[in-house]
C-alpha cells in the first residue's frame, strides 16, 4: 500500500499513542474523589514514555515525551517543564537499554520499571527541592514511585491492547 | 507477553539512534531553561498558565460536570455504608448543639443589648462568589484547585476561599474565567493565624501532606490537641476569627493541624470578595444556610 492517502493515515496513526496518553492524563485531572485519582496523570506519563520507548520508540519522539510532560505541567499547576525534564531523562535511560529491553518477558520488564521509575521519582524531587530551595517530604515521592510500580501491568496492557488491535503493529 | 520484533523497527531504531539522543540532549536543555525562567519570573509563568487554562476552561467546565454526579454516587454508596455509625454520631453533636444553641440566644440578646448602649455601626456585608471546583491538582507535590470563576466574577489574587465557614485557601492566580486555588496545605501556603483559646500567635505552612503545620510559634506555649487553630487577621489577606483547623498531632516541635474540612472532598467553594466584617458572613442565616448546603 503506498499513495499519498496511505501517507497521511500512518502519520495520523503515528500520533496515537501521544494523544492517547494525553487524553487518559487530562481524563484523571477531573476532580472525582477516588483514591489514588490525582496520582493517576503522573503514573500515566511515565508508564507510556516507558512502554512505547521500549517497543515503538518511533511512536514516540522525543518532541512526544517533551509534550506529554508539559501537558502534565500545565495541567499540576506545579513549576513548569519538571516533568517534562524528567521524562526525557527516563527515555533517554530507556533508549539506552532499549536493545536489551525488547527482547525481554514482561516480568524482566516489570522488574526493570523498580529500576527505571526511580529515575523520573527521584530527579522531580530533587528539582523540586532546588525550586522550593527547602527539604521536601520524601513520603509522597515513594507513594506515587510504588504506584508506578504496581499499575504498571495495567497500563502496558492498555497500551499493548491499542497497539496491537488500532494500530496494528 | 513476548513483542513481536519486525524489520521496520530494527532499521528505524538504528537511524535515528544519534540524531534522536542530540534531540534529547537539546530538549532537555530546553527544559531546564524553561524552569529557570519560570523560577526568575514566577508570576509572569503563573499568568500566562492561567491565559491558557482560561481557554482551555469552558470546555473543562463541560467535562467535568457529569463528575460531580459520579461523586455523589460516590458519597452516597459511602453515607449508606456508614449509616449506623453516622446516626450514633449526630445523635451526640444534636445533644452538644442544643446546649450551644442556648448559650448562642443568651448570648445574642446579650450583645444586641450591648450594641445598642455603645451605638455600634457594623460595616457593609461581605461579598463573594460561590465557584466550582473544575480541574484538581494533580500529583502530591501540588495541592491546588482549578476554580470556574475568575476576574469577570471579581476574583482577584489573593483573596481567601472558605468552604462553608472555614478557610481552605486562596486564590494564587486568577484568570478571566478561571482562577487557582491554593489549598493552605500546600507548600506555598502561609497563613497568619492564632490559637483561639490562648490567642498565641503562629504561622499556619503547608509541607503538600493531609495535615499543615503550625510555625514559628512561642517556645513555651502550651498546646491541646482539639485546639482550635483561626485565622488572626494579621497581614490583612484573611480576615480575622474564621477557622482553620484544629490540632491533631504533636510530634516533637512538628504541630499538625488538621483542616477543618476534608480537602480532598470539596466540590465548591466560596471566594470572599471583601471583608471588612466577615463575621457577619458567617452571621447571615441565608449564607449560612447556602454554606452548609455545599
Amino acid at each position: 500500500m503506498s499513495g499519498p492517502l496511505s501517507k497521511i493515515a500512518s502519520a495520523l496513526l503515528s500520533t496515537v499513542p501521544t494523544l492517547l496518553t494525553i487524553l487518559l492524563m487530562i481524563f484523571f485531572t477531573l476532580p472525582i474523589r477516588l483514591p489514588f485519582f490525582e496520582l493517576m496523570p503522573m503514573i500515566i506519563a511515565v508508564a507510556s514514555v516507558y512502554y512505547w520507548s521500549i517497543y515503538r520508540p518511533e511512536l514516540m519522539p522525543v518532541g512526544a515525551v517533551f509534550l506529554i510532560g508539559l501537558v502534565h505541567d500545565f495541567f499540576s499547576g506545579g513549576p513548569f517543564a519538571v516533568m517534562a525534564l524528567a521524562l526525557l531523562a527516563l527515555h533517554l535511560v530507556t533508549l539506552t537499554q532499549r536493545e536489551t529491553l525488547a527482547s525481554k518477558t514482561f516480568l524482566v520488564i516489570w522488574l526493570s520499571v523498580v529500576l527505571v521509575g526511580l529515575v523520573p521519582t527521584l530527579l522531580v524531587w530533587f528539582i523540586y527541592m532546588i525550586y522550593f530551595g527547602q527539604l521536601l517530604n520524601p513520603t509522597p515521592f515513594v507513594f506515587q514511585y510504588l504506584a508506578v510500580i504496581i499499575l504498571y501491568p495495567l497500563l502496558a496492557e492498555f497500551f499493548n491492547v491499542s497497539r496491537i488491535r488500532l494500530l496494528k503493529i | 507477553m513476548r513483542v513481536r520484533r519486525g524489520p521496520i523497527w530494527a532499521l528505524t531504531a538504528t537511524r535515528h539512534l544519534i540524531g534522536e539522543r542530540v534531540a534529547i540532549l537539546l530538549l532537555i536543555v530546553a527544559a531546564i531553561t524553561v524552569i529557570i525562567f519560570s523560577k526568575i519570573h514566577e508570576e509572569k509563568t503563573a499568568r500566562i498558565m492561567m491565559a491558557a487554562m482560561d481557554v482551555l476552561a469552558p470546555a473543562y467546565e463541560i467535562v467535568s460536570s457529569p463528575v460531580l454526579s459520579t461523586n455523589r454516587v460516590i458519597a452516597d454508596v459511602t453515607a449508606f455504608l456508614n449509616v449506623y455509625d453516622e446516626n450514633k454520631r449526630l445523635k451526640l453533636e444534636v445533644e452538644r448543639l442544643r446546649q450551644w444553641q442556648g448559650v448562642a440566644l443568651h448570648l445574642e440578646q446579650t450583645n444586641a443589648v450591648l450594641s445598642k448602649q455603645l451605638n455600634i455601626k457594623l460595616e457593609a456585608q461581605p461579598s463573594f462568589v460561590t465557584a466550582r471546583v473544575i480541574g484538581d491538582a494533580i500529583g502530591p507535590f501540588v495541592k491546588t484547585y482549578v476554580l470556574n470563576v475568575g476576574r469577570r466574577d471579581g476574583v482577584a489574587k489573593g483573596l481567601p476561599v472558605l468552604a462553608g465557614d472555614s478557610v481552605i485557601g486562596r486564590i494564587s492566580t486568577a484568570g478571566n474565567r478561571a482562577s487557582r486555588l491554593l489549598l493552605l496545605t500546600d507548600l506555598n501556603s502561609r497563613i497568619p493565624v492564632i490559637i483561639e483559646k490562648s490567642r498565641v500567635r503562629a504561622i499556619l505552612g503547608g509541607d503538600n501532606q493531609d495535615t499543615a503545620q503550625l510555625r514559628f510559634l512561642p517556645v513555651d506555649t502550651k498546646i491541646e490537641l482539639g485546639d482550635r487553630i483561626v485565622t488572626s487577621g494579621h497581614g490583612g489577606v484573611f480576615p480575622p476569627g474564621l477557622p482553620v483547623g484544629t490540632i491533631s498531632a504533636v510530634i516533637g516541635r512538628d504541630i499538625r493541624i488538621q483542616p477543618m474540612v476534608d480537602l480532598s472532598r470539596i466540590e465548591f467553594a466560596t471566594v470572599l470578595q471583601s471583608f471588612d466584617n466577615a463575621m457577619g458572613y458567617l452571621d447571615d442565616p441565608l449564607l449560612a444556610i447556602g454554606a452548609a448546603g455545599l
